[in-house]
């Protein structure tokens, strides 16, 4: 029963939170699951910044605050939203749900990964030493518990880290009374999903059924083994994944020379990412100054006023966290971590080739090679439209690389542990961005008049 | 031209779903790589085998000894572990206090005020338990009888 109460919060207060997006005349072209999801997506980032903001002016999550913190949040939001773009993109009704081939892979994916998150065989130990415990503890509490996050003997909880995953999950234990642990990693697989849904639709809508049916399988595919080869259940990867997509599909399917409709979506999104992990902020800003390359290469007018709209969400989630920090005494950095730019070279030869190991497992690899091929049979003319997302994929790794020198003794229990997962999201953007990259110049002519592209006959 | 753009578009096709049928294979594969699998649902971690089923399933149970508001320390036979476990009890007893006995390695002499001690693996946990301990699945919880400091 605690996990029913509990599911019901978390995944039906964030959709009701989020109504004024899935209402908004830019995403009406998308599918009504689409729709729900992105609903939950943003309710999600909405909640949670509701409870910390909560938290850091010391009001307790009682019933009555939460409710006007979010009465307030949703006039705010619908308010901001209603002055983006109002017009409707020229796009395809969403197709009918038909047996096909690809209809069978998606649900295999999906009872796969569920099968995989609900018997335990993917969860993150990271779940029982900080994420769900600092969500108990939170829980208990009804607001953030400062003085637990303060102690020195605590400072396993990260407590520097983005508070979206542990505020989400402290608002579902809070309803339901308890942890429910044995569901949590579900959750994972709910993100993924989500995502997925997404990205079919908008790719949909712009490249045509058949390109977004094979897109979204693989992305889906070779994602949710990833979670669950690297043990990312009930882990902040699966919202870090979900919202990073949601950004980067909006971007990659932007028309080259039309309006940017979803923009505000792509920027609400980055916030999510810079909310949920350090590393949505490294993610964030490559995939603004990808875009900002693309449309630099695209001769678009208002590049800066675009990038400043794309940007301001995302700093301003970033800036409530630092205050936030400050005011409360909580580390700005990383007390566990080694000092920031003290680096070492000693190790760079072995951290290489372990990465470089990790790079290639199977399914890793076809995130890797499957695209790559695509762009090299294409041609040239598709990578000015992938730049966002492979310069999000490198900058990753090379991140993940400029990251490891800073151990300072071996490396290799680190790298083991964690590049499988820093890579998630640089083999989500590599994906999505070669992927839409090939399919733009091979899809359906109408796709590319939607692209705002000459069709190469 | 139209030929040859069918024919790129029919490879590319081909090769996307050669992923997906691999990606799909390697999902279901994965996780039966260790043979059976345990479907009683003890435990977040029942199919990783990595240790944390055993650990989860002990502070579980320790969790219903510990009284709320009261000073606990776990202990078990590896400083890796110890410290593994002092990490979940953290989240699994939320309304007791932790103490740790060591903290990455480095003992500490907080574990030793600790009214509750949880040992886990502790040795002659399946022999008859002493008068103030109680033995459970993986271990032993004693209660001190010395006051709070």
């Amino acid at each position: 029963m605690t996990g029913i109460v509990f599911l019901a919060a978390v995944l039906g207060a964030p959709v009701v939170l989020g109504l004024p997006v899935a209402a908004h005349p830019t995403l009406r072209h998308l599918s009504l699951p689409a729709r729900g999801s992105l609903a939950w997506a943003a309710g999600s980032l909405i909640l949670t910044l509701v409870l910390t903001s909560l938290s850091s002016v010391g009001l307790k999550w009682t019933p009555w605050w939460i409710l006007l913190a979010c009465i307030a949040a949703l006039a705010l939001s619908s308010r901001l939203i209603q002055k983006t773009g109002a017009e409707r993109p020229e796009s395809k009704k969403p197709s009918r749900l038909r047996v096909s081939f690809g209809v069978l892979c998606f649900t295999l994916i999906a009872g796969g990964g569920l099968w995989a998150f609900v018997f335990g065989m993917a969860t993150s130990a990271d779940l029982s030493y900080f994420w769900g415990v600092k969500a108990a503890h939170f829980a208990l509490e009804r607001g953030f518990d400062f003085e637990l996050l303060q102690q020195p003997y605590m400072i396993h909880l990260h407590p520097n880290y983005p508070p979206l995953w542990p505020v989400f999950l402290a608002w579902g234990a809070m309803i339901a009374r308890s942890m429910p642990w044995l569901v949590v990693p579900s959750l994972t697989w709910v993100n993924l999903t989500a995502a997925a849904v997404v990205i079919f639709s908008v790719l949909e809508a712009r490249l045509g059924a058949s390109a977004a049916r094979v897109v979204t399988c693989l992305w889906y595919a070779v994602i949710s083994t990833m979670m669950v080869t690297s043990f990312s259940g009930g882990n902040a990867d699966g919202p870090l994944v979900l919202f990073l997509s949601i950004a980067l599909v909006v971007i990659l399917t932007e028309p080259e020379d039309g309006p940017r409709h979803l923009r505000w979506l792509a920027a609400v999104a980055l916030a999510g990412a810079v909310f949920t992990k350090s590393e949505g902020s490294v993610a964030a800003v490559l995939i603004v100054i990808g875009t900002v390359v693309r449309d630099i290469v695209w001769r678009r007018p208002g590049v800066v006023r675009q990038t400043v709209s794309l940007v301001t969400p995302a700093a301003a989630a970033a800036v409530l966290w630092v205050v936030v920090r400050i005011v409360h005494g909580i580390p700005l950095a990383d007390p566990i971590r080694e000092t920031v730019f003290h680096i070492s070279f000693d190790h760079f030869g072995l951290m290489v080739r372990v990465c470089l190991r990790l790079l290639t497992p199977a399914v890793v690899a076809v995130g890797w090679l499957v695209p790559l091929v695509s762009v090299l049979i294409i041609g040239r003319d598709s990578l000015p439209r992938s730049l966002p997302g492979v310069v999000t994929a490198f900058g990753i790794l090379v991140f993940s690389v400029f990251y490891y020198l800073h151990v300072a003794g071996n490396p290799l229990e680190l790298i083991v542990w964690t590049f499988p997962r820093l890579i998630q999201p640089a083999v989500s953007a590599w994906i999505l961005g070669l992927g839409v990259a090939a399919y733009s110049v091979i899809g359906e002519s109408e796709s590319q008049a939607a692209l705002g592209q000459n069709v190469i006959l | 031209m139209v030929a040859e753009r069918i024919t790129r578009q029919t490879v590319v096709a081909a090769l996307w779903w050669f992923g997906v049928v691999l990606s799909v294979i390697t999902l279901f594969v994965y996780p039966c790589r260790h043979g059976e699998i345990d479907l009683s649902l003890r435990s977040p971690f029942d199919n990783t085998r990595s240790g944390h089923a055993e650990q989860w399933i002990f502070l579980s149970e320790a969790a219903h000894n510990v009284p709320r508001g009261m000073t606990f320390t776990v202990r078990a036979p590896d400083r890796d572990i110890e410290m593994s476990l002092f990490m979940m009890a953290v989240g699994l007893l939320p309304e007791a206090s932790p103490l740790p006995s060591s903290y990455y390695g480095q003992s500490t002499e907080m574990g030793d005020r600790a009214r509750f001690v949880l040992e886990f693996e502790a040795p002659g946990s399946v022999q008859a338990p002493e008068k103030h301990s109680a033995a459970i699945t993986g271990g032993r919880v004693t209660k001190r009888w010395a006051t709070e400091p």
